[in-house]
Parts: C-alpha cells; structure tokens; sequence
C-alpha cells in the first residue's frame, strides 16, 4: 500500500493491478478485507495523491464499509471537486444512513463539479432527508448545480420535492419537466411495492 | 407520426414555390416525408454509418458533432458531399444538436462511455436513437436507457447489425428447426485483433485548446484524470473509458445466442472464467487473454473467447459455425441438407438501418431494442465482472443482483462524474 500512497498519473500501474489482485484473494478472508480497507482509509487520510486518493476510493468502493464513511466525508467537503467526485464514487455504494448522512452534510460546499456529484447521487439514493438543502440548490443561479438538485428532487419524489419541482418549472427551468415524469414513475413504483 | 404530419402541414400551408424533387415529385422522396438526422461522434465507425444512412432515400442528414473539430468537418464534407450542398451544420456540444426542432434522431457513435447516457439525453430532447454497440458501460447504466425509452416512447436501436443480417437469421432458425439438436453449447469467439492486446503508458500533459479537442466533452461520464494524448488514442484499453473486447464484439454473437435460444429477456445464471491480465504498468487494464463459461439455469453453456471472430452453436446432432467474413459451415453436412445459406458479412448494415427508419415510422420495437440489447449486455457485463473478480459468480436475471456477493453487486453501476447523470 506504500506504493498506493506515492502514485503519481503516469506511474505505473502494476501496483494498481497487484492491489486487485490481493482484493480478489481476500474476498473470503472478512479479516484480510478489512485490513485492506484500513490501508486504503489511510491514504485517504494521508497527504498522498489525488492520483493516488482516486485508485483508494475505487477499491473502496469495491469492498468499504462505514468505516471509511469519515474519511470519505472529509473528502465529500475538499476543495478539490475531483477529490469529492472521487469519494463519491466509492461512498455511492454504502446504502447507511451514515453515508448517506455525510452526503447531506457535503451539501454545504462550494458551487462545483464536487456538489453536483453530491446532488446526483443523494438524487440516486432518493434521499428524502436532503430535500430542505436541495430545494435551496434548486434555486442556485449555477445551472449544473440548480439542474442536478431539480433531478435529484424529481428522484426523491415525495410531496415537499415534487412540489419543488413544480415551483422550478414555473420558474421555467426545462430540468423540471424531467424531473416530474421521474418523480411520477418513481411515485407508481413505490405504490406499487 | 408527428414530425412527417408537422412537416407535410407546414409544406402545404407555405405559400412559395418549392421545387419539384423537394415535394417528391421526382420520385424522390418529399423533403416532408424524410427522417432528418443529426450525428453524434465522426469517428470512423460512425463515419461507416453515415455513409450507410446516406444511402437511405427518406433521410436527410443535417448535422455532424464531435469533440474533434477535424471531424466535424470530416462529417460535414460526407453529408454535404453527398447532398452537394453545404447544408450540413457542425456542432461540438451534443446539446445544441438536441436543441434542433428539425431533427427527428440521432445517430450515435462515440466512444463506449457516451453510448448509453447520450441516448439517455436524446431520449428527453424527443430524439429516436440509433446508437453504437457496446450502448453501457455498466449494466446499472443500461436498465437505466431501458426505463427512460419507455417512458419517453422512443424508438432505439442498438447498432448491432448483424441481428438483421440475412446470415445470422439462418444459422438462428438452423438452430430454432432443431437441425444441430437439442443445443447443449454456443461458442462465441470476439477475436485478438483490434488492437486490445497493445499497450501505452499515458503521461499528463496540457490538454489541447477545447475548441480543437475538447477533452472535458471526451471523457464524459469516466473519472477525471488528466490529459494525455495516449491515454485518449488507446480508450478502448481501458475500464474507465472502454467496455472491452468481449464488450466490443459480444454484443453482436451473443445478441444471436440469446436469440436462437427464443428467450431475449432473461439470461445465463452462472458466470466463471479466467482471464490474464497485462502486468506491464501501462493503461491495459482489459483481459489480454480470456476464457468465460455462462451456464443458463436448462444446461446449455455459452463459451467466450477472443479466438478468430465467429459464432458456433453444438447440438446432439451437430454444429453450425458462422465466422464474421461471412461462411456458414456445419457438421455433419445433414445440418444444412436441402438449404442454401445467405450470404452474412458483417458489413451487411443496410437491413438493420432500415429496420430503424421503419420503427420510427410504425412506432414499434426495432429488431434490437433496449430491452433485449440489455440483456446482451448484461451477459458481457457479467462476464467482465467475472473476470475482474476472478471468481464465479451467480446471476439472478429476474433481480439484476448477483447472489451472495456484494462486492459484485457493487460494480452493477458506477458514479458518473458531474454534470453527467442518468
């Protein structure tokens, strides 16, 4: 993992493949998982790489646990949007109210490509808790980010989102119109069980 | 259909004069009756398509875009060459193609990652779709075209040519009429050919002017990482911005398995294979060489191989073989008694475009539509996994979740790096 923590882009990746490698070896050992987790936790929480801090997020994304949720929520609020991008890739499989909990917190950074990561993916998760913050962001004169809390609400669908999404398409904004054919079928499929 | 009787009304209640083989009467075509089409990716795949498009007598091309200049204006010089005029507008944002009222669909051939998203965001601008193979990186991303054609009713075809390929309907009813037996084995081979067992070593450099090469439009849904002039010429070497060999030609053989199986809308239950990997620290992160085994929950087995590109269905009795130039063999020769076999180069593309135009004139399913070319691909998607993982793996066709295995589940779906969402 010491290798991880020093990769640059344009390394080599045979450090990469060994690191899959020894993920694949450890699926039925929960023990070695776990140790490869902590070892990924911690180049997150080193000064290494955004090269390096990608390729962590990735294997977590394969095998984390809420035990990364911290360390991914420290990175959910970088100032590097490709660092909150990054661990939204490996938080957007943790279905716990943690990670879904420090998503929402994320929520308070700046205007980026990072937010609208955010947004997509509290959208994916029909994060009902994120929709105060989203109707807000639903408002941003930055158009990803009004756009991607607009679709993120139509996903959320309930009363309080889609009544948002209402007000978003009166303020004429074309997202919503999408947003509330999603917000239907979503309804539908709920009902339906 | 909306835009031919939107266009007729606007054709008869224009007072002007409109020249004769505008209205048809030439035998052409009226310019009211033609499918208008943009294209989205000039690359020289989609430069095959157009060519191909062009030869159709009710579509008119209107549009070519890319993140490459150069081939915008490779795009333009075919269809305005072809049209001899200079008619045809160039575009770098897929959007404002989208934006077009006057196109009726879009031809899309990009790279694998934009497959499924851009029809996606074609699907909500009204557009019917004619899109490249692989159309998902994931299969996550590919339930996703299937929900969202329906519920905007949009008639998608995967560009998968060969189902409307004379020749591979044959050996398909070779199969279905029992002439190999009770079918225990399909044998699809992808070849090595392609370039996918060469290598680079990307390092990061300036990224060129965007209004050149725009490299932010390129990547697309796939993680960011920086520019490097080798890490965009080789995409296909790689997860983040390719779907891979068995990706690349699995969507066609396997899309006839399934086929001649007469069951499109479920799948293989058992994944299992070995693959081997390059070790040389390049951008090769794909399967240099690769042998996958999926068993459907009857028996019969699906073997995949990057041997000499074609097809073989093994029965009790027999087997037929198809290899991609087009020959048709089978043993013992009481396979093909009393019939002649069509000719099946791959490069008969003309049926499935028709097939298309025709679809979106009808309004109904083209012969490869979202749901059946999902479940092509959720077969590649999962022998993929299988090989990445390195371990077998069950498959629930009617859950789309992997069984006793979460780390597989976890790779059902990827984030798409912002704005880009499905």
């Amino acid at each position: 993992m010491s290798t991880l923590k020093h990769f640059q882009y344009g390394d080599s990746t045979g450090a990469l493949l060994q690191l899959d490698e020894r993920i694949s070896a450890a699926h039925s050992d929960p023990a070695a998982t776990q140790k490869i987790e902590r070892e990924l936790i911690e180049v997150l929480e080193s000064n290494a790489s955004l090269a390096a801090k990608q390729e962590a997020c990735r294997r977590l994304g394969r095998i984390g646990t809420d035990n990364s949720v911290k360390a991914l929520g420290s990175l959910l609020k970088s100032d590097d949007p490709h660092l909150a991008e990054a661990a939204c890739y490996a938080i957007s499989r943790r279905e716990s109210k943690a990670a879904t909990g420090a998503l929402v917190a994320a929520l308070s950074r700046p205007a980026d490509a990072g937010l609208v990561a955010i947004a997509n993916l509290l959208g994916d998760r029909e994060a009902a808790g994120a929709t105060g913050k989203l109707i807000e962001l639903s408002e941003s004169y930055d158009a990803p980010v009004r756009d991607s809390a607009i679709a993120a609400l139509g996903k959320i669908a309930t009363s309080e989102a889609v009544a948002a999404c209402r007000a978003a398409l009166d303020r004429g904004h074309s997202e919503a119109k999408h947003a509330l054919l999603e917000s239907a079928q979503r309804t539908e499929q709920r009902r339906l069980g | 259909m909306s835009f031919t009787q939107n266009r007729r009304q606007f054709v008869t209640s224009f007072p002007t004069i409109v020249a004769g083989a505008a209205l048809g009467l030439n035998g052409a075509v009226a310019a009211s009756d033609r499918i208008t089409v943009g294209a989205i990716g000039i690359g020289k795949r989609n430069q095959n398509n157009i060519s191909k498009f062009l030869k159709e007598s009710d579509v008119q091309m209107v549009a070519a875009c890319d993140c490459f200049a150069d081939r915008q204006q490779t795009g333009k010089r075919m269809i305005d060459g072809h049209y001899g005029n200079s008619d045809c507008k160039t575009y770098r944002f897929h959007e404002e193609v989208l934006e077009r009222k006057d196109i009726d669909a879009v031809l899309i051939g990009t790279g694998d990652r934009w497959h499924a998203l851009l029809s996606m965001i074609s699907a909500r601008a009204g557009k019917d779709v004619y899109c490249e193979k692989p159309y998902s990186m994931t299969i996550g991303e590919g339930r996703a075209l299937v929900n969202t054609t329906k519920r905007y009713g949009t008639v998608w075809q995967c560009g998968t040519q060969r189902k409307s390929n004379p020749g591979y309907k044959f050996i398909r009813d070779v199969v279905v009429n029992g002439r190999v037996g009770k079918l225990h084995t399909i044998t699809t081979s992808f070849g090595a050919s392609g370039g996918w067992r060469g290598n680079a070593f990307p390092k990061p450099e300036a990224a060129p002017n965007p209004e050149t090469f725009d490299y932010d439009r390129w990547l697309g849904q796939a993680p960011w990482r920086p520019y490097s002039s080798d890490g965009v010429k080789h995409w296909r070497l790689n997860w983040d911005t390719g779907a891979g060999p068995i990706a690349d030609m699995g969507a066609h053989y396997l899309e006839t398995a399934q086929w001649a199986r007469e069951d499109e809308f479920t799948g293989p239950a058992e994944f299992e294979g070995e693959a081997v990997f390059r070790n040389d620290g390049g951008i090769n992160n794909i399967p240099y060489d690769y042998h996958v085994r999926a068993s459907y929950p009857d028996g019969v087995r699906i073997l995949m191989d990057p041997g000499p590109k074609g097809l073989r269905f093994s029965g009790d009795k027999g087997w037929i073989h198809l290899s991609d130039i087009g020959g048709i063999t089978a043993q013992p020769a009481s396979v093909l008694e009393g019939l002649t076999p069509p000719i099946a180069h791959w490069q008969i593309q003309t049926p499935h475009i028709r097939n298309f135009l025709d679809c979106m004139r009808s309004r109904k399913l083209t012969n490869s539509h979202p749901e059946i070319a999902q479940r092509v691909h959720t077969i590649i998607h999962c022998a993929n996994l299988a090989l990445r993982l390195g371990r077998r793996l069950k498959w629930n066709p009617k859950t789309e979740r992997f069984v006793g295995d979460e780390a597989a589940n976890n790779m059902l779906s990827r984030t798409m790096r912002a704005p880009w969402r499905v």
